[in-house]
């Protein structure tokens, strides 16, 4: 609201050199990507829920009122929105985004608590994800994004502390020495970052979520590697993620669990197995060309949640290996692009924020995908544009905003 | 790139210079993996799924998406040769619950509120109405049902295989009323029905799953597996698609494979005939405590069509697990008594009885036939014309062959006989003799030529082989002695059906013929596709050969040891047969008939055979009630009865011999209001005597009365003057009663005797057709059969030849 009053006040030929550069021209390949993938999500969704909203089937869980087109009118709704805030988020000026990393970050970490009250929080499937505040939405969301906000932010001024003398500790205590020593390795300046993902991490373990914990980390980690983080805290980190993974797998039931049903979806038809087996036989059975759009017959309800985590399995089963392909193309298409403008971007911030953002968006097409071809376990990862749910449509199309705002800045190449 | 190497330098300088490098290093590093390396695996697993393992996938998807209806092809009919519905399919009804839908019908976020009941609650009271409307209307087990409500994994539970139209209806008022059918609910499948129950169950066979068929049932002996293909049709389907929750999909699609009904097959076999041969060896089995079952084929020698093949005990192939043969149940009932019914003795005896009465003893098992093979070693030799009927054989009771003493069942022997008496005598010596003359060699290459080495081909599954010497053994120089035992049909095991089959030949002129019993198959629309006409294998023997062979065995029954399967007017011939069952060791023995009728143009031949009737003692030949256990005294007087039965049924006239003719039946004259010397010239004229009974001239009742048939020469009842009929009497017991001795005893009470079997001045009554004691109506005839005691043991008491 604050942005919007500004300009107003303002007249036009009073433009600040900011201002101006803001207002630069939009990427347009990035922009026409991202509204092509907008809309064959809303083709693919269409056609995935189709069966679903038409049968019915949960009417206490999701009642579609047996009309077909439920899902889609709802989608449809949220794409337009998304749109829309999509376009005014690329307006906005990013460089503000940098102290509004921090106040979101704040802001989401604050969310992430209330969720876990119960009464705000919303219970499914035995996960308090969902905060109800009015609408429902989900604050892993936006934790998300503000962490990447908010590291790129920082971490865009780490530059200016290198040329810096080596700071000076107390010697005198044991803590000043170990700091002085600790700040020898770059351990010091990590520690506000890992401070602020273990309290996030740990929130969302609460709930638990996941997917959440897994796209957070990955989101901050890219940033962190960008930003010039010594690659041997990655290595380090690398490490002690595969300790935690390999402890998590086997030594926890629920993952564990997982893990059987990815070997062998048909041990456990009831939990889970049976979704991971029919998207399987969803894509095995598109073949090549597939039976053609709208001609999924797994779609009759016998793929679960189809129009959630498994819409790209029907459109596997009905574009085939050609649309499937297609489509991963485009999905790598908007990747390259993102970091192509990542690389061009005017300062670091703008880099770091783009690397954010479409690392989160190629994790996440990476890991629905390989969910539904059983590459990889179970996680609970959404498509970005293809996958139900407004919440995060309209957040995948803001950030996708906020790369593009980063590319109105792009300084034009000189002519020549 | 380029551009952006240009640029930097110019916006930055020195250290940043370095950072910002690093910072394009790493960007366009994330680039690759984010943009490239991730989906590379990607897009290895959906060439993996779609392209590599496509058929798989879509193989899967089809068979879960497609609801295969199919369409009932139904099995064909079997009828026997008389056109009667032995055996038909209908449709019944699979009884399914499903506890998993019962589970899920209750939503658990629904309580603890809806309708003040804890979710508990509201699933055990849907549960409980289920189980008690099962329990009270079908009477199941309730707690059974109870733990299979609670199986909740499960949702296919079977509870009922084959329900009746009746009860499937209730089942459907009770589950649409309550709108629980997706969570109990039918199945239609086809139950196969045997109207004639057990008549013919071993040669019908039954229907049950094995391990192939799923849970279809299919043929699974006799004829139903044997034709299994054609009685079951194609099963047509239509593959509909449907969703997950089994409703047809809207853009779905449809194929038909139309059904093709199962062809319908007619058997040789004659349900009469069949039902004959059954009672009568269930008669025989009951009366002289038969303990390892019998069996009777009757077949059609000029065909090879097997009219009747039955086998004791038998199973009813409506319920074939049930066993239902009395003795059997007895014998379970007593190891039930002993060991109680969870003791492994019992489980193994039922399981015994079962297999037990599902054997086709007439097919499946072989036995030694004794004296019945004599016939055969006669025609070889009278074939090969080494043999004359002119011969003749002294028997001092005794023959050494090979070093061993092998004895005739006549210890003393029969002296000197011609060939013909040889047969009639049934003497082992004579006949060992007569196989000596043969050979070995010409033995055993007619033993090759009569099939004994071959099954016979009949269309039935399970057919044994005989079991004989190897022919090495048998012609080598240590055979003699097997070929001594083999003459009178010792140490030879065959199955009954190639000793009836070869049999035919004997009397058939020679045709060794192919035995079946399914004459035809017609498909839906009546067109015949098969069709077993006379299969002759070879002629063995000459048509003289023959006529020689039946004319001896003709003797047998007119005159020798088969005497007892007399019926006059039948012209039954046939041969005997009493065989130790040597390698049981028991002592007990096989009491078989071999018998054709009429002998002048045989139109059935009947093996008919009790193995084992119980003994008095273990070194006893008599049964408990004092019957010497033999072929001619157990099995000839039955299978006697049997073929008159079965000539009667098949409407062959029946042809007298003069003495015959003289108690041939005839009518009553009507004399009453005659006066006596009058009515007593009708009666003579009519060749019937009478006593009267009163005083005075006018004849003022009779018995019986005109018109009834009675035998000639019996002794009818006038009444004179004011004496009246005394109305019922009781049958009085003829048993051992001579033939004059029952006449006059049944003539004393007003009732009429018809004789059959043997009625020389030796004979004992062994049967009569109505039970002692049974109230009827004076005049009434009395069937009486009269056997004689005979004596012809075939085996060697020394048992010095080994079995095979």
């Amino acid at each position: 609201m604050a942005l919007f009053r500004r300009k107003r006040r303002k007249a036009k030929r009073d433009l600040t050199v900011e201002e101006q550069l803001a207002r630069g021209p939009m990427d347009l390949p990035f922009l026409g990507l991202v509204l092509l993938l907008t809309a064959i999500g809303l083709i693919a969704l269409l056609s995935a829920s189709f069966a679903y909203g038409m049968y019915n089937p949960y009417p206490d869980i999701q009642d579609t009122g047996g009309d077909p087109y439920y899902f889609f009118k709802h989608q449809a709704f949220f794409a337009v929105a998304g749109v829309g805030i999509m376009l005014w988020v690329s307006k906005v000026d990013y460089q503000r985004l940098r102290w509004l990393g921090a106040v979101g970050l704040a802001f989401s970490i604050l969310l992430l608590v209330l969720v876990l009250i119960p009464g705000l929080g919303v219970a499914a499937n035995g996960a308090r994800r969902w905060l109800k505040l009015g609408v429902t939405f989900q604050p892993s969301e936006m934790a998300k994004a503000t962490v990447v906000i908010a590291f790129a932010s920082a971490l865009s001024r780490r530059k200016d502390r290198k040329g810096l003398p080596p700071r000076k500790f107390n010697r005198r205590t044991a803590f000043g020495r170990f700091c002085e020593w600790a700040d020898k390795f770059g351990f010091l300046e990590l520690v506000p970052y890992g401070v602020v993902l273990l309290i996030i991490l740990i929130l969302l373990a609460k709930e638990p979520h996941m997917s959440g914990m897994i796209l957070v980390c990955i989101g901050a980690a890219s940033v962190l590697f960008a930003s010039g983080i010594s690659l041997g805290w990655f290595a380090a980190l690398g490490a002690v993620g595969a300790g935690g993974l390999w402890f998590i797998i086997t030594q926890t039931e629920y993952m564990t669990k997982r893990i059987e049903l990815w070997l062998d979806p048909l041990s456990d038809l009831q939990n889970g197995g049976y979704q991971l087996y029919q998207s399987q036989v969803a894509v095995g059975s598109g073949g090549l060309l597939g039976k053609g759009l709208g001609n999924s017959t797994q779609k009759y309800l016998y793929l679960p949640e189809m129009q959630n985590d498994f819409v790209f399995s029907i459109w596997c089963e009905e574009m085939g290996l050609i649309g499937a392909l297609l489509l991963i193309v485009i999905f790598a298409l908007l990747i390259i692009r993102g970091f192509w403008l990542a690389l061009h971007a005017r300062d670091r911030f703008g880099t770091l924020l783009v690397v954010g953002f479409s690392t989160l968006t190629a994790a996440q097409v990476a890991f629905n995908m390989g969910v539904v071809t059983g590459a990889i376990p179970t996680t609970g990862i959404s498509l970005p544009f293809f996958s139900y749910g407004g919440t995060a449509l309209v957040v995948n199309l803001a950030e996708m905003g906020v790369i593009l705002s980063v590319s109105r800045q792009i300084t034009a190449p000189k002519s020549k | 790139m380029e551009r952006q190497q240009q640029q930097q330098p110019q916006r930055h300088r020195g250290d940043h210079g370095r950072s910002n490098r690093s910072l394009f290093r790493r960007t366009v590093c994330l680039m690759l993996v984010m943009g490239i390396g991730i989906f590379t695996p990607l897009i290895a697993q959906l060439v993996r799924l779609q392209i590599v393992e496509h058929d798989t996938w879509e193989q899967r998807a089809v068979s879960q998406q497609t609801k295969n209806v199919t369409l009932g092809a139904n099995r064909g009919t079997i009828y026997d040769t008389q056109g009667r519905v032995m055996a038909i399919s209908a449709t019944v009804y699979r009884l399914i619950l499903s506890p998993n839908a019962v589970l899920k019908s209750i939503d658990q976020d629904d309580y603890p509120d809806k309708e003040g009941k804890t979710y508990e609650q509201a699933l055990a009271e849907r549960r409980n109405l289920i189980v008690n409307w099962l329990a009270a209307t079908f009477g199941y087990d309730r707690d059974r049902l109870v733990q299979r409500i609670e199986f909740t994994k499960s949702g296919y539970e079977i509870l009922a295989y084959e329900m009746e139209e009746e009860q499937a209806e209730l089942v459907r008022q009770f589950t649409s009323e309550n709108h629980i059918s997706n969570m109990l609910y039918l199945e239609p499948t086809s139950k196969r029905y045997y109207p004639y129950s057990s008549v013919g169950s071993h040669v019908l066979g039954f229907m049950n799953q094995n391990e192939n068929s799923g849970d279809r049932k299919v043929g699974a002996q006799g004829v139903e597996a044997i034709y299994e293909d054609a009685l079951s049709g194609e099963v047509g389907r239509v593959v509909i698609s449907k969703n997950a929750q089994g409703v047809e999909m809207m853009s779905g699609y449809e194929m038909y494979f139309d059904a093709e009904n199962g062809y319908d097959v007619t058997l040789s076999i004659d349900e009469r005939i069949q039902a004959i041969l059954e009672n009568a060896l269930a008669e025989g089995v009951e009366t002289y405590n038969v303990t390892d079952g019998a069996f009777a084929i009757a077949l059609d020698p000029n065909t090879g069509a097997v009219l009747g093949m039955a086998s004791c005990p038998k199973f009813d192939p409506n319920d074939y697990a049930d066993i239902t043969d009395t003795f059997l149940q007895e014998q379970l009932q007593q190891i039930a008594a002993a060991n109680g019914t969870d003791s492994d003795a019992y489980k193994e005896a039922v399981s015994a009885a079962f297999s037990l009465q599902l054997r086709n003893k007439a097919l499946m098992d072989t036995y030694e036939p004794g004296s019945v093979f004599k016939p055969i070693t006669v025609a070889i030799g009278l074939e090969e014309q080494i043999l004359s009927m002119d011969d003749t054989y002294y028997c001092g009771g005794v023959k050494v062959v090979g070093g061993w003493p092998i004895h005739c069942h006549q210890h003393s022997g029969h002296g000197m006989q011609t060939l013909t008496k040889a047969v009639e005598n049934s003497c082992n010596v004579a006949l060992m003799d007569m196989a000596e003359k043969i050979g070995a060699d010409t033995y055993w290459k007619y033993l090759e030529d009569f099939g004994f080495l071959d099954a016979t081909g009949i269309d039935l599954s399970g057919e044994a082989k005989c079991i004989l010497h190897s022919e090495e053994e048998f012609t080598g120089p240590y055979g003699a002695a097997s070929l001594a035992t083999y003459s009178f049909g010792q140490t030879i095991k065959v199955t009954p059906i190639r000793l009836i089959t070869t049999w035919a030949s004997l009397i058939n002129g020679g045709h060794l013929l192919e035995p079946y019993v399914v004459s035809s198959i017609r498909d839906s629309a009546g067109n015949t596709v098969y069709s077993h006409g006379v299969k002759e294998i070879r002629q063995v023997i000459s048509q003289s050969t023959s006529e020689k062979v039946q004319s001896i065995v003709q003797a047998v029954v007119n005159e020798g040891s088969g005497h007892n399967a007399y019926q006059a007017g039948y012209r039954i011939a046939g041969k005997t047969g009493t065989s130790e069952k040597k390698d049981e060791d028991t002592g007990d023995v096989v009491c078989s008939f071999m018998g054709y009728a009429p002998y002048d143009d045989p139109k059935v031949l009947v093996l008919m055979a009790f193995d084992a009737p119980e003994r008095s003692a273990s070194n006893s030949n008599y049964t408990p009630s004092g019957t010497y256990i033999s072929g001619g005294n157990i099995t000839a007087p039955v299978a006697g009865r049997v073929l008159k039965e079965i000539l009667d049924y098949m409407g062959v006239e029946r042809k007298f011999t003069e003495s015959e003719l003289a108690s041939s039946d005839v009518s009553m004259r009507n004399v009453v209001g005659q006066e006596l010397s009058v009515a007593m010239g009708t009666l003579r004229s009519a060749n019937l005597n009478f006593r009267y009974i009163g005083a005075g001239n006018i004849v003022t009742d009779q018995i019986p009365s005109g018109g009834t048939r009675i035998p000639g020469g019996s002794t009818v009842i006038l009444y004179l003057g004011d004496e009246k009929p005394t109305g019922l009497v009781p049958v009085p017991d003829l048993s051992g009663l001579s033939p004059d001795a029952a006449k006059s005893k049944l003539e004393e009470d007003g009732l009429f005797l018809r004789m059959s079997g043997t009625t020389g001045s030796g004979s004992k009554a062994v049967y009569q057709n109505i039970a002692v004691g049974t109230e009827v109506p004076m005049g009434t005839v009395v069937d009486v059969q009269f056997g004689d005691t005979i004596i012809d043991y075939d085996g060697d008491p020394s048992g010095a030849v080994p079995n095979p």
